[in-house]
């Protein structure tokens, strides 16, 4: 298992630094001049000549990639074109927004996908069985700028229960930041009021984009189960005399679950890369938002921060995936 | 299965035990609550669809940066009220002498930084060091400043380059020309580079609020500066809390359920919705921001005069203002809006005319249109601009020109406008003055000089360049005046741009807000503002 893990963290470098030039030569291939933007439209020939220089506009791109991959080596991965803030530091302010959000969505999918599946399962073609489908195949197709602002009329204006948007209340200061994921810094910095309102803050979100991928979840679920409902084993388990809830989510369940883990793994990297639209609705802080600002301002550094991020998440999550595996069936040896 | 039922169980009991305890990032903090059926009372909430790109105000030169630099920076005059009328504030009193050349500020002697640091005339003289070192952003504004000196511990004396009117509408426009402590300046700079990184994101100025926190992508907070020079009597708020919020329809629910004092950016289409609620003011004015369509003046038959005033006269005013922009816009008279100083009005507005605007075509040599064919660009995202372009091509059809519509990001117009061989033929674009004064208005737009960044019509004509000089240097306001007149007309006629409209201000806020005094030349302060 070490090698392996080994080998593909090496291929992983390989991807990255495929990635990265891919990611370099197209974003600088878009027409457009970052050190004109950044200067205002009053600036003279001269500060945008200056801006660029000390952007290192002004270097052949190949040197500018070397430049620039040197950095990375020592964390730096450059500063943002219209901050003029480290991207790095605008990344760890940016990213455990995106995780958070994206982590609570996968609960919420994962949670409700799979029992609506299993329950699907096993009351095969009743009512409850069509409901479900409908119900997931609903979520799966709904546009979620849509749900999310019928979330926000019906919670927030007519009832008034949960808040718009941002990740924390008016008048509220955030957590004392340890990781930047505020449920967890408010429970380590004992803040009470933080964590209420953050937890209240991502309610609607996490919702309106779970929602959207438990579908996936559900239907998934329903197919792996039936199939193995099906099996000698189940049959033989059922003789023994074992309640049908040890049938289901002992036997059926662990033995349905290979497909899901590979479905959760690409899921989560979806939720990364793909929350742009719940965090418009919800005034969500996270790389989504920070992404479409960058690529308008043309920003380099940080489409490049962006980009770099969310590969590396991909490569990491497919990676845990694939270990996780050989923990749920130890027929599976990576060797 | 009990096991992890316990589990969550007492998870769930520690979550609730610490959601109902204090704490010491958020002790005697109070979220929500009400005074009077007021919400958040002392505090303002301003839902904005965007926050500062950073907070140096030397280098920042965007709205949303000023938005929160003009809270804690202050200038050495400023607007009275409503009014363009410049009236002392840091300054208590300036001489001009040397025709103009030298401008003497007589400084307040009771006014500190909210580091206790207090504010004199050797601050002046290090905040314009820093601005014309720097040299980015509002820098331009003061371009022809050439030395500032300390004469005493509270006077100040700018030599310029040249004899230069609109000196004090820079000083009191908020851009660049306000005052960060010498001492932050001093302990924060790296390198020798003016604590450009620590500026970045701290402030110290003279102001009514300083900085809480901001925290990027969410928005930013402000207390009061116990030490403020003008005190706390009467009522202000506590607060000022600056909320992003992307969504247009998200910002209006806030202002309606009282969580959001101000909404920026409220969309047009949307507004309507606000008129009949009786807690919310929505505030129409008219302002200085006026929208053009820019011939490229160097190509082809947009170099001909006549081309230029046919399109002008094709052109569907009454459709843009009261269809398009709903009546919460104005004609526009002219390269400016009527609301800045030395406005000339006795210039003849181009109204809707197709017989007029076939007959210029015909006497340019393009019969019926000719078979004239341009390519107008607007940029993604603006859906007015894209609105006034179509109406622009359905208008242009009727007198046989041809208009070929092309989206951009405005990062690849900005960049194509660089050059007039790289531009395309026209484009549709808002300008804003700095300052209501016809030299900011003006100058940059229709001198030679300005190609390259604000003459984006490459529009040349040397005598309008002799007559902008000449009247930038002149101090006499009645001679200013007759200049800029005169230059007006001769813009009026060049018709370098199709000039579409002025838009009006749009404001919404709470009826519980008292004190606001709407100045369309300069961002809002909320120090006189209460709940």
């Amino acid at each position: 298992m070490v090698a392996y893990t080994a080998r593909r963290l090496m291929l992983a470098i390989v991807v990255l630094i495929g990635m990265s030039l891919m990611t370099f030569y197209i974003s600088h291939a878009i027409p457009g001049d970052p050190a004109r933007l950044a200067s205002g439209a009053h600036a003279k020939a001269e500060q945008v000549e200056s801006l660029r220089v000390q952007m290192g506009l002004d270097k052949p791109l190949p040197v500018q990639y070397m430049i620039y991959m040197k950095g990375i080596i020592s964390g730096d991965l450059g500063t943002s074109v219209s901050t003029r803030r480290p991207v790095a530091d605008e990344l760890k302010e940016y990213l455990p927004a995106t995780i958070e959000l994206s982590v609570f969505a996968l609960i919420i999918s994962v949670v409700a996908g799979v029992f609506f599946g299993i329950v699907s399962a096993v009351r095969r073609n009743s009512a409850l069985d069509h409901f479900l489908r409908v119900f997931s195949l609903v979520g799966a197709s709904i546009p979620v700028f849509w749900l999310g602002l019928l979330f926000l009329i019906f919670f927030y204006k007519q009832l008034n229960v949960l808040p718009i948007g941002g990740r924390i209340g008016i008048g509220i200061n955030p957590p004392t930041k340890a990781t930047g994921l505020y449920i967890i810094d408010s429970i380590l910095s004992g803040d009470g009021i933080a964590l209420k309102s953050s937890i209240s803050h991502l309610v609607l979100p996490s919702i309106t984009l779970g929602y959207s991928s438990m579908g996936v979840f559900t239907r998934m679920a329903r197919s792996c189960v039936l199939e193995v409902l099906s099996a000698d084993y189940i049959r033989t388990a059922r003789a023994k005399g074992l309640k049908e809830t040890i049938v289901v989510y002992k036997h059926a369940l662990r033995n349905a679950i290979l497909p899901l883990i590979t479905l959760v793994g690409l899921q989560f990297a979806y939720l990364l890369g793909g929350t742009v639209l719940t965090e418009t609705i919800f005034s969500w802080p996270g790389l989504g938002s920070y992404s479409v600002t960058a690529i308008t301002n043309l920003n380099f550094p940080a489409i490049m921060g962006v980009t770099l991020t969310i590969t590396t998440l991909f490569v990491v999550i497919n990676l845990i995936t694939d270990l996780c595996y050989a923990i749920a069936d130890p027929r599976i040896v990576y060797k | 299965m009990k096991k992890a039922l316990l589990i969550i169980l007492a998870s769930a009991m520690a979550l609730s035990f610490l959601a109902g305890c204090g704490n010491s990032n958020n002790q005697n903090q109070q979220s929500g609550g009400s005074e009077g059926g007021v919400k958040n009372p002392g505090i303002v909430v301003i839902a904005s669809d965007s926050e500062p790109t950073l907070l140096d105000p030397h280098i920042a030169y965007d709205p949303m940066s000023s938005n929160a630099i003009l809270q804690t920076y202050e200038t050495l005059v400023v607007y009275e009220g409503e009014t363009s009328e410049i009236v002392p504030f840091l300054a208590k009193d300036w001489e001009i002498t040397e025709e103009g050349k030298v401008w003497t500020f007589y400084l307040r002697d009771d006014v500190n930084f909210s580091d206790g640091t207090p504010f004199n005339a050797e601050a002046v003289k290090v905040n314009f060091e820093r601005i014309l070192d720097i040299n980015q952003g509002p820098a331009w504004i003061f371009d022809m400043v050439v030395d500032v000196e300390a004469v005493d511990e509270f006077t100040a004396r700018f030599t310029l380059e040249y004899p230069y009117a609109s000196f004090l509408h820079g000083l009191a426009s908020g851009n660049g020309g306000v005052f960060i402590s010498p001492k932050a300046i001093h302990d924060n700079a790296v390198d020798g580079d003016w604590a450009q990184a620590w500026l970045r994101d701290n402030m110290v100025g003279t102001g009514p609020y300083m900085l809480e926190s901001w925290v990027i992508g969410q928005g930013w907070s402000m207390v009061q500066n116990p030490g403020y020079w003008r005190g706390w009597e009467g009522e202000h708020v506590e607060k000022i809390e600056l909320r992003v919020i992307k969504e247009s329809a998200s910002r209006m629910l806030m202002l309606e359920n009282g969580d959001a004092d101000f909404a920026e950016n409220i969309t047009r289409d949307t507004l309507d919705q606000l008129f009949d609620n009786p807690d919310v003011v929505v505030l129409q004015k008219p302002s200085i921001n006026v929208l053009n369509i820019c011939f490229n003046n160097t190509r082809g038959a947009l170099q001909d005069k006549l081309v230029r005033q046919a399109m002008s006269y094709a052109f569907s005013y009454d459709d843009a203002v009261f269809g398009i922009y709903t009546g919460r816009a104005s004609y526009q008279t002219g390269a400016m809006a009527n609301g800045v100083w030395g406005f000339n009005p006795s210039l003849e507005r181009y109204e809707t005319n197709l017989e007029k605007a076939k007959e210029l075509l015909e006497q340019a040599g393009y019969p019926g249109g000719g078979g004239l064919r341009f390519t107008c660009q607007t940029e993604t995202g603006a859906d007015d601009y894209g609105k006034v372009v179509e109406l622009f091509q359905s208008d242009m059809a009727k007198i046989g020109i041809t208009i070929d519509i092309q989206v951009l990001s405005w990062a690849t117009i900005a960049d194509m406008l660089q050059t007039p061989e790289g531009a395309a033929d026209m484009f549709i674009t808002g300008v804003y003055p700095d300052f209501p004064d016809p030299d900011n208005a003006l100058y940059a737009q229709f001198h030679t000089s300005g190609i390259g960044n604000i003459n984006q019509s490459f529009y040349m004509n040397e005598e309008v360049d002799k007559l902008l000089d000449q009247a930038r240097r002149t101090i006499d306001d009645t001679e200013r005046e007759a200049l800029y007149y005169e230059i007006q007309t001769i813009v009026n006629e060049d018709a370098p741009c199709l000039f579409v409209l002025v838009r009006d201000m749009m404001q919404t806020y709470r009826a519980w807000v008292n004190g606001y005094v709407y100045n369309p030349f300069v961002t809002r302060t909320y120090y006189p503002i209460s709940k």
